[in-house]
C-alpha cells in the first residue's frame, strides 16, 4: 500500500496544478490549540510494559516518562523521572529519583514504583511484550523513599541506555486496574494526559498542567492510525493531520512546495546493511561467497553513494562498517570499502570467476526505506562486474516464515537493523555478526570473542577498542557490505514549530505554533 | 420453501466447518509457527515457552481438537500486539466495516440497477453507450486508485469532505463511493445484458399489447425476471465486496475489520488474522444463503428442484 504513494506522485502533482488557487483556508487547529499526529498503524495497548511497537512507543513518551530520557538534540541521554545513576559496585547501580512527581491519579512516584514496574515486566507470570526490557535486572532494592539499587546479573554497560526504555507505572492503580484496565487507560507522570481512546479511531490527550518539567506548548494532541502513506499526505496538505512520519523519500519535495506543509528529516538509528553469507550456513548459498576475494568484489561493485543521493536524495549516512554512525563504539576512523568496479572484477578474475556467477537477493518491507529501488540498483551495480542477481521481495511475515523454516536467506540480504532504540554497537553486532544469533550470517570466532568481551565490560574506553576491533574483523572479512543509517523523515504542518529525534522517537511535547 | 431453507443452511454449516480447517492450516502452513508468532530477536526461552503455552508441542489432530473446542467458544486466543481476546478485537471493528459495506452496496444498488435497466431500455442509443462506457471504465480503474483520486478532488482541493476517518455521514460518503465502484460495474453490465434477454420474450410482448404502462412492463414484469440472476451476482460479489473494504478502509482509515486484518498481517498477529478470516468468511457464506433465499422466493420454481 505504501509504495502505492509513490506512483501516485505525478498524478498527486498534475491534480495539484489543476486545481490550485480553489478558495478556501487549510484547517490548521492553531485556533484550537490542537495538533493531529498520523502514525502508521493503531495503539497496541495504553500499557507500557505491554507492546515493542513504535506507535506504542511515541505515545507512551507523552504520557509516562522514562527513569531516564534522551536528549533529542545532541542524543544523549539525560536525567529525567531519575535524579541520577551511578554504579556503585561491577553489579550495583544506584538510582536517585525526582521528589514531589505525582502521576495523573495523584499517587506519589517514588522508588517503590519504580520497583513495581521493574519487577512486574519482567516476572514471566505477567507475560508483558516489553519483558525484554527488564530481564537484565536481577533486583530492585529500595534504599530510601527516593533512592533505589538496580542490581544486575552480571557487569553490564547498558543500564543508562536501557533506563531509557522503562517508564514507571502508578503501582496502586495497576493493582487494582489488572491487565485489562491499565492497556485500556494510560495513567502516567508524562507531560500529557489521557483523556479518551477510540480504538483505531483516536487517541485524545491533554496538556498536564502540573508537569514537573517544562510544560508542552501545544495544549491538546490527538493521535490518529492512517495506515496508507498516500492518505497521510493528503490529510498533512488539507490540514486535518500536522504531523506524519515515514515519509517515502521521493514525496519530500511534493510536500514542501504544497504550501500548507514541509519535510524534516533527522539522522536514526537504523542502518541498512547487505548481509554475505560468508560461511556458508544456508546450503544453497553460493560457494563463491566463502572467498574473501569475492565478499571484497561485491562490496566495490555496489555503489553506495550513488544509491543515498539518487533513490533516498541524500537522506541518509553513510556507514562505514555497517554499525550507525551514532551507536556508541561506531569507528569513526573506518573507511568504507570505495566503489571501484574494475577492482571488483580484477578480484573476481583473481578467485576464479571471471564471467560472474548468479546469486539470490533477499529483502523485505517494512523497515527498509525504498527497499525494492535499493535492491535493484545493488542488482544493475553487480550485473555490472558480471554477477547476476534475482531479487526475492517478502513482506515482514515472510521474513519471520523463511528463518523459522530455513533459518537463512541465501547468498544476499538487504536488511537493516533498528537496534530496539539502544544507541551501542553490542545491539547490532550480536543479533547481526555473532555466530550463535539465528540471523547472523558470520562465522568468525575471533569476532565472536570481542562481541562477548564488549557486553562484560562496563569501561567505556575499553569497550571502543573492542568494537573498533570488531568492526575490522567486519571490514577485513566483509562480512557485509556497509550502506547507510536511515533518516527520520517527517512532514509538518508550516505553522508548527517542531523537529524529529534520533531514536525515531516523536516528541510533540517539544513542539510549538509558530508566531 | 421451508426444506430449502434447511438443506440451505445445512450446506451453509458444512461450508463454515472447512473455513474453520483452512483457518487452522493457515498457521500451520510454516513448519514451526513459534517463528511466525515471534520476532527475530526473541530468545530460546521466549520461543520454549510460547511452544509450550500454544500446544504446538502437540500431535497436529491433538491441536485441531483443541482449535476447534476453543473455536466453538468463539475463543482465538489473545492478540499478540493488542493485549486483548482477538475475537473481541474482531467484534469491536465489525460494525463500522458493515456500515462501510452496506453503504457501498446501496449506492451501487441505487446506480447500477436504474443505469442498467435504463441502458437495456434505450438499446443501442448514446445513452447506451454512455452507461456501458461507465461500466467499463469503472471496471478498469483500481479501487485505491479511484479512492485517492477522489481524496485528491473532493478533501484536498475542494475542500468539501474530510479526507479520512470516521465518525460523521460525510466521513462515509469517499469511502462508500469507492466500495461501490467494486460492485456498480458487474450489477450493471448483469442488469442490462438481463432485462435484454427478457425484454425478448413472449410474455413482454404478451403485457405491452394488453396496454400494460411501458414502466409497468419495465418494472413490474421484466425486472423482476432479471432480478434473479442479479441477486445471485450480489450475494457472490459480497466476497468481493469484503475485498473492496480492506482496500477502501486502508486508505481511508475506516476503522473497520479490514484495517485490523492489514495492520495484524503486518505485525504477524496470528489470533487476529485467523479470527478474521474465520467471521469474515462466515458473513460471505451467510450472505451466500439469504441470496439464495431470496432468489427461490423470487422465483419459487427454484426451491421446488
Amino acid at each position: 500500500m505504501r509504495r502505492f504513494a509513490a506512483g501516485c506522485a505525478p498524478a498527486l502533482a498534475a491534480l495539484a496544478l489543476l486545481l490550485a488557487g480553489w478558495p478556501g483556508a487549510s484547517q490548521a487547529a492553531k485556533s484550537d490549540d490542537t495538533v493531529v499526529m498520523a502514525l502508521g498503524s493503531p495503539q497496541p495497548t495504553m500499557d507500557p510494559r505491554d507492546h515493542r511497537a513504535r506507535v506504542g512507543i511515541i505515545k507512551d513518551w507523552h504520557v509516562y516518562d522514562p527513569i531516564l530520557r534522551r536528549d533529542s538534540r545532541t542524543g544523549k541521554v539525560k536525567p529525567a523521572l531519575a535524579l541520577s545513576v551511578k554504579p556503585v559496585d561491577e553489579l550495583t547501580w544506584e538510582v536517585k529519583l525526582r521528589r514531589g512527581v505525582k502521576f495523573h491519579n495523584g499517587e506519589s512516584f517514588n522508588a517503590e514504583a519504580v520497583k513495581y514496574t521493574i519487577d512486574s515486566m519482567k516476572d514471566p507470570a505477567n507475560k508483558f511484550l516489553n519483558r525484554g526490557n527488564a530481564t537484565w535486572v536481577s533486583e530492585v532494592v529500595v534504599k530510601e523513599p527516593y533512592t533505589v539499587h538496580i542490581l544486575t546479573k552480571k557487569p553490564f554497560p547498558l543500564v543508562e541506555e536501557l533506563l531509557t526504555a522503562i517508564l514507571p507505572v502508578p503501582p496502586e492503580h495497576a493493582k487494582k486496574a489488572g491487565k485489562p484496565g491499565m492497556a485500556a487507560r494510560a495513567i502516567g507522570t508524562g507531560p500529557y494526559k489521557f483523556v479518551s481512546w477510540k480504538k483505531g479511531v483516536s487517541l485524545v490527550l491533554v496538556r498536564n498542567d502540573d508537569y514537573w518539567g517544562e510544560k508542552p506548548a501545544i495544549k491538546n494532541l490527538v493521535i490518529r492510525p492512517i495506515k496508507e502513506s498516500a492518505t497521510q499526505i493528503a490529510e498533512l496538505l488539507r490540514g486535518g493531520v500536522h504531523v506524519i512520519r515515514q515519509v517515502p523519500p521521493d514525496q519530500a519535495e511534493f510536500i514542501n512546495k504544497s504550501g500548507t506543509a514541509v519535510v524534516k528529516s533527522a539522522p536514526v538509528l537504523r542502518v541498512v546493511y547487505l548481509q554475505i553469507d560468508q560461511a556458508g550456513r544456508d546450503s544453497r548459498s553460493h560457494k563463491a561467497l566463502r572467498d574473501l576475494r569475492v565478499r571484497r568484489a561485491i562490496a566495490h561493485a555496489v555503489n553506495v553513494d550513488a544509491i543515498i543521493k539518487h533513490i533516498l536524495q541524500g537522506r541518509a549516512m553513510r556507514s562505514a562498517t555497517g554499525i550507525s554512525p551514532l551507536a556508541f563504539g561506531y569507528d569513526d576512523s573506518a573507511k568504507p570499502p570505495k566503489h571501484d568496479p574494475a577492482l571488483a572484477k580484477k578480484l573476481l578474475a583473481e578467485a576464479g570467476y571471471p564471467n560472474g556467477f548468479s546469486v539470490t537477493l533477499h529483502t523485505y518491507s517494512g523497515s527498509v526505506m525504498a527497499e525494492r529501488q535499493v535492491a535493484e540498483a545493488i542488482l544493475a551495480d553487480l550485473k555490472q562486474v558480471g554477477i547476476e542477481t534475482k531479487i526475492f521481495h517478502f513482506d515482514n511475515v515472510g521474513v519471520y516464515t523463511k528463518m523459522g523454516t530455513g533459518g537463512k536467506r541465501g547468498d544476499l540480504t538487504l536488511a537493516s537493523w533498528g537496534s530496539r532504540s539502544i544507541f551501542d554497537a553490542h545491539q547490532i553486532l550480536l543479533p547481526i555478526f555473532h555466530s550463535k544469533d539465528p540471523l547472523s550470517y558470520a562465522k568468525v570466532p575471533a569476532l565472536d570473542k570481542e562481541i562477548d568481551a564488549g557486553v562484560s565490560t562496563v569501561d567505556a574506553e575499553r569497550r571502543k577498542q573492542i568494537y573498533a576491533r570488531a568492526q575490522k574483523i567486519i571490514l577485513d572479512e566483509m562480512l557485509a557490505v556497509p550502506m547507510y543509517g536511515q533518516h527520520e523523515i517527517v512532514g509538518v504542518n508550516k505553522d508548527l514549530e517542531f523537529e524529529p529525534a534520533g531514536d525515531e522517537i516523536l516528541r510533540l511535547y517539544e513542539a510549538k505554533w509558530k508566531r | 420453501m421451508r426444506a430449502f431453507i434447511i438443506r440451505r443452511i445445512g450446506q451453509s454449516v458444512l461450508v463454515c466447518l472447512g473455513v474453520a480447517v483452512v483457518t487452522f492450516l493457515l498457521l500451520r502452513i510454516a513448519h514451526d509457527p513459534v517463528y511466525v508468532l515471534l520476532p527475530p530477536e526473541s530468545t530460546k526461552e521466549e520461543i520454549e515457552t510460547l511452544r509450550k503455552a500454544m500446544g504446538f508441542d502437540q500431535p497436529l489432530p491433538v491441536q485441531f481438537a483443541f482449535f476447534m473446542g476453543r473455536l466453538l467458544q468463539g475463543d482465538f486466543g489473545d492478540s499478540f500486539v493488542m493485549a486483548q481476546p482477538a475475537s473481541q478485537l474482531i467484534w469491536e471493528r465489525m460494525p463500522a466495516t458493515l456500515e462501510l459495506s452496506l453503504a457501498g452496496m446501496a449506492i451501487a444498488l441505487a446506480v447500477a440497477i436504474p443505469l442498467g435497466v435504463f441502458a437495456a431500455f434505450r438499446r443501442n442509443t448514446l445513452i447506451d453507450t454512455f452507461c456501458t462506457s461507465f461500466a467499463v471504465s469503472g471496471q478498469a480503474m483500481p479501487i485505491f486508485w479511484f479512492g485517492i483520486m477522489l481524496i485528491i478532488i473532493f478533501a484536498v482541493q475542494l475542500k468539501v469532505l474530510p479526507v479520512s476517518g470516521s465518525g460523521t455521514y460525510l466521513h462515509l460518503i469517499l469511502p462508500a463511493v469507492t466500495l461501490s465502484l467494486n460492485l456498480a460495474p458487474i450489477i450493471m453490465r448483469l442488469t442490462r445484458s438481463r432485462m435484454l434477454d427478457v425484454l425478448n420474450q413472449d410474455y413482454i410482448r404478451t403485457a405491452r399489447s394488453k396496454g400494460v404502462l411501458e414502466r409497468g412492463v419495465l418494472f413490474r414484469h421484466a425486472l423482476r425476471n432479471a432480478a434473479i440472476s442479479v441477486v445471485t451476482i450480489i450475494g457472490l460479489q459480497f466476497g468481493r465486496l469484503m475485498g473492496g473494504a480492506v482496500v477502501t478502509e486502508t486508505v481511508f482509515a475506516w476503522p473497520g475489520v479490514a484495517t485490523l486484518v492489514v495492520s495484524s498481517i503486518y505485525n504477524a498477529d496470528f489470533p487476529v488474522v485467523q479470527a478474521a478470516t474465520f467471521y469474515l468468511a462466515i458473513f460471505i457464506v451467510a450472505a451466500n444463503t439469504v441470496a439464495d433465499i431470496v432468489v427461490a422466493w423470487l422465483d419459487p420454481r427454484i426451491s421446488r428442484r
